[in-house]
């Protein structure tokens, strides 16, 4: 128990530093694909180190909100950190229920942003939080479905139980319902985290952008933390993934950690396939493909009730 | 206790009386003065008697007054506290909200505002049906006229109109209730009687269409009163009169759960594509009721299935979300009276930048706004958190059976609620206070008077204890829930316990999350110190003279759901496009109707009127048709007692009998 309190922690902190890394992979492994060579592994270290240097500049049409809301998003993203069982080990932190905690912390994150966005008056700004809002609403319903298979599967509500929860023999005894709620949550995972095919965070016109688009208006050490809160929200649900594939299954706690972080490397190198292969769907197009993540996952627990041994 | 709760009751009116006399006399100062104390006076001793019931080693308090049979026991007083806690708040409110609207006649508004309040707690008290409904009628009627107050507009009588349909058609139902029950009649029907009855008044979906019609046209103080005490009662009844029907649990449980799912759903997609901000409000409660509705539902499944933590978790998770509801909702509709007070306009398009003109009114929105879209560190996620908790038990106790699949349900739909009502919040927030004025009226806003600003502070003030004492109330509601029970055994004390834990575990995160922001909040000044730090305008893109009129409206964030789901919302866009080669004029207008209302009410009523219409060849205006009509009646109604009348004298013995074996049960 108490190395498994001990390898949580030095996880947890290795997550906090390395979560930047994910961007980097992920614009390497386009870069590859595009033929290029592609900016540094650690590119968003650069940019938030540079950024932590400078100044800011605020809209005159902001009020206090604009200044506070990175703080309360990264706030809440950090507290969301203490619950996931990273690298496989128990948080010591968990509790029945706290998987909603987690997903709503999310969602308070999220709406700081929004508030922020909203706060500046800008129409693009406007148009970002306004997409934003419709999409997480729905992706918030594909979750809690995610997290309905979770609670079968292993009859447990927190995130290191059902995370944990089970053993090999789940992809066994129900590895069709396993696929489809892997995929189910890939694509949680991309509504959530902004990245292709719902929104592209690299397009060059704000128009159609939506977490880039809301934070036009950010500059100096606010932007750093708002990268950083993005990056981290992009390892949390890289996490969640992985643990939601792997079960936890070496004897030595050390080699699960280490299984895990590679693991996680490799979500990176998936979405950076999906995103070079794949193009930004258009926006109407964008809640049907949530929806039809619902769809899976509610396919999934049929699955899982038909066929499956449940827990 | 109960003599302190009469004496209330006697205040209330007494001071209603008193300001309906002084109305007359000069000084229109007087009668609102008379009408504040009196409501608040009767709140304070009101709420002393509802503590002192909750207190331990308190037997419950019946009375016969005048042969008047009352009883206050704990479901009473948990019903009366959002009662006299908002009545007093709205008292407070009222006066600054008045000002300018009551063509100085404020005593009206004082009688009506008291003698529902008085006619509220009596509700409470009064258990015979024809007490009860005496009350409830009252209760009806002084809101109706509450509701009526600015008569001089259509659109008011035209919503009060409404309101008073839904109240009688709902008393119909109600007293259709009560003389059926205890006779040879199938429970169902009068299950469906009664929860029409009362969900008349709660806003169920489908019999809602009053509530944004009479929330809107009311005054604030008197929208924050009904929604966040009055549509209350309506669920008080349910818990109230169900014993009188022999109906299983688990018939209870469906349905409640049921009509909640469908409410909390439909509330929250159509508040999202309101811009009237009371309109959005009141879907909102419906929602919200919608949330209640579906805890009570587990809570009766769980009770059924005999699953004490279900039953447990969904009936505390119902009742927390109750009281933090009218936390919220009273203090948001007590705003968004500030906020018509300062811009003369709903229309939340019409707002924007009132953050900077009235920063005490947009910060304290901000947090109701944010807390009840039940997000986690504050006090509305609480109650969610635990119903979330109710499905988590119904789905692990028996996989694939009915339970199992509603509890599913119940998560799923939950969630979408949750991200939708975030997205409704937000809207509000950011239309109303964020951004750049958009019209001279938004720009010209200025602080509101503090009484105005008062009402809702302590509402937040209450919010935020609640986040850290949601374990130590939930002590509170096991007598509740018993008294709601009634004989049904039922061992919440150890489950309670249990969920106690939890809502310490989420009060500690609520520091957590508070801890964090503080800190990153300090580094970050700490960064910022020397730094240079540039106000300019919004950065547009590049565009150099950015503009109010370019801003996102309220009505355009909302627009990809409220086009998404327009069936749900009756979202309409009627575009005027510019015509001709030197346009005059071009516009959009954006119209919400009610699918309820348009597709099924409107409908009916026009077949009524189209009867009625029919009918009026019977009203010729000849004295010799009147008289044959009266003698047709007579002779039809001697048939009618002459044949039928055997099986009456039979149930008319049977009735007392029936009495007497629920008297003995008690």
């Amino acid at each position: 128990m108490n190395s498994q309190t001990g390898c949580w922690a030095v996880s947890a902190l290795l997550s906090l530093l390395l979560a930047p890394l994910l961007p980097g992979i992920i614009n390497r492994v386009k870069a590859f694909f595009a033929g290029r060579r592609g900016p540094s592994f650690f590119q968003l270290y650069y940019d938030i180190a540079k950024l932590l240097k400078k100044g800011c500049v605020y809209s005159s049409t902001a009020t206090p909100i604009l200044r506070l809301a990175p703080a309360a998003g990264l706030a809440a993203l950090l507290a969301g950190v203490l619950l996931m069982p990273f690298g496989m080990n128990s948080s010591p932190f968990a509790f029945t229920g706290d998987i909603l905690l987690f997903i709503y912390l999310l969602g308070f994150s999220r709406i700081s942003g929004v508030l922020a966005a909203l706060d500046t008056g800008s129409s693009f700004e406007g148009m970002g939080a306004s997409r934003e809002m419709q999409f997480s609403a729905l992706a918030e319903g594909a979750f809690l479905a995610v997290t309905g298979f979770l609670v079968i599967l292993t009859g447990k509500f927190s995130l290191t139980e059902t995370l944990n929860g089970f053993t090999f023999g789940a992809w066994s005894y129900s590895g069709t319902a396993m696929l489809l709620i892997a995929a189910a949550f890939f694509l949680v995972m991309l509504a959530e985290s902004c990245r292709v095919p719902f929104d592209d965070p690299e397009t060059h016109l704000e128009l159609t952008m939506i977490h880039e688009a809301m934070i036009l208006d950010y500059g100096g050490p606010d932007l750093a933390l708002i990268l950083y809160g993005a990056s981290l929200k992009l390892w949390l649900l890289a996490s969640f993934f992985v643990l939601l594939i792997l079960p936890c299954g070496m004897t030595s706690t050390w080699l699960n950690t280490a299984i895990y972080f590679v693991s996680v490397g490799f979500t990176a190198v998936m979405i950076g396939v999906v995103e070079s292969v794949m193009a930004r769907f258009r926006f109407l197009k964008v809640p049907q493909f949530i929806n039809a993540a619902t769809a899976l996952a509610v396919l999934a627990i049929i699955f899982m009730i038909v066929f499956g041994e449940v827990a | 206790m109960i003599n302190v709760l009469l004496f209330s009751i006697f205040i209330f009116a007494g001071s209603g009386f008193a300001a309906l006399l002084c109305n007359r006399h000069g000084n229109p100062q007087l009668p609102a003065w008379i009408g504040r104390t009196g409501a608040l006076a009767g709140a304070f001793s009101g709420m002393l008697s509802v503590v002192m019931r909750f207190l331990p080693d308190t037997v419950p308090a019946s009375s016969d007054l005048y042969g008047i049979y009352l009883n206050f026991d704990n479901l009473s007083a948990f019903f009366l506290l959002p009662v006299l806690l908002v009545g007093g708040a709205a008292a407070i409110h009222s006066p600054a909200y008045l000002k300018g609207h009551d063509h100085g006649k404020s005593g009206n508004y004082w009688f009506f505002f008291n003698m529902t309040l008085a006619s509220m707690t009596l509700v409470t008290l009064v258990r015979t049906p024809l007490t009860f409904l005496l009350a409830w009628e009252l209760m009806g009627t002084m809101s109706f006229a509450l509701v009526a107050f600015e008569y001089r507009s259509k659109l008011t009588r035209q919503a009060a109109w409404i309101y008073l349909l839904a109240c009688e058609a709902g008393a119909l139902f109600l007293i259709g209730f009560f003389v059926f029950a205890g006779r040879e009649i199938s429970p169902a029907i009068l299950f469906a009687l009664l929860l029409i009855g009362f969900g008349l008044k709660a806003g169920l979906p489908f019999l809602h269409i009053w509530l944004p019609e009479a929330h809107p046209a009311a005054p604030a103080p008197v929208s924050a009163v009904m929604s966040a005490a009055m549509i209350k009662l309506g669920l008080y009844g349910v818990l109230r009169f169900h014993h009188m029907i022999n109906i299983p649990d688990n018939i209870i449980g469906w349905t409640l759960l049921f009509c909640g799912l469908a409410g909390a759903l439909f509330g929250i997609i159509a508040a999202t594509a309101q811009s009237n901000l009371k309109r959005l409000l009141a879907y909102s409660s419906i929602e919200n009721i919608g949330i209640i509705c579906i805890g009570l539902g587990l809570g009766f499944l769980g009770i059924n299935a005999g699953n004490s933590m279900m039953a447990a978790a969904g009936f505390c998770g119902a009742l927390l979300h109750l009281l933090n509801h009218m936390l919220l909702k009273g203090s948001l509709f007590m705003l968004a009276g500030t906020v018509y007070k300062a811009t003369g306009t709903l229309n939340m398009d019409r707002m924007g930048g009132l953050m900077k003109r009235m920063p005490r009114t947009g910060w304290l929105f901000a947090f109701s706004g944010i807390s009840i879209s039940g997000i986690p560190p504050f006090n509305g996620f609480l109650g969610e958190f635990l119903i979330y908790a109710a499905a988590y038990y119904g789905i692990i106790s028996g996989t694939g059976t009915p339970v199992f699949f509603s509890s599913l349900l119940t998560m799923i739909t939950l969630a979408l609620v949750g991200g939708i009502a975030a997205g409704a919040f937000s809207k509000a927030i950011g239309g109303i206070f964020l951004g750049e004025p958009r019209t001279r009226e938004a720009a010209d806003a200025s602080q509101a008077p503090l009484s105005m600003d008062l009402p809702p502070f302590i509402f937040t003030l209450l919010s935020l204890a609640m986040i850290f004492l949601a374990g130590n109330v939930c002590a509170y509601l096991i007598p509740v829930i018993t008294d709601a029970l009634g004989v049904r055994p039922c061992h919440l004390g150890v489950p309670v316990a249990e969920l106690q834990e939890l809502l310490y575990k989420l009060s500690i995160f609520a520091l957590i999350v508070t801890g964090f922001f503080v800190l990153l909040q300090f580094l970050r000044s700490l960064l910022m110190r020397n730094r240079e730090v540039t106000v300019r305008g919004t950065w547009d893109c590049g565009y150099a003279a950015p503009d109010a009129r370019m801003e996102y409206t309220a009505t355009a964030f909302s627009q990809p759901l409220s086009d998404f789901l327009h069936r749900l919302t009756g979202w309409r866009k009627e575009v005027l496009p510019p015509r001709d080669f030197f346009p005059k004029e071009a516009g959009i207008r954006i119209t919400t109707a009610d699918p309820a209302a348009k597709r099924f009410w409107v409908p009916v009523f026009h077949a009524f009127g189209t009867a009625a219409v029919k009918v009026r060849i019977l009203q010729s205006g000849l004295l010799h048709l009147y008289i044959l009509i009266m003698v047709t009646a007579l002779i039809l109604m001697l048939f009618w007692g002459y044949f039928f009348c055997g099986g009456q004298s039979e149930s008319i013995q049977k009735t007392p009998a029936a009495t007497k074996t629920v008297e003995v049960k008690k």
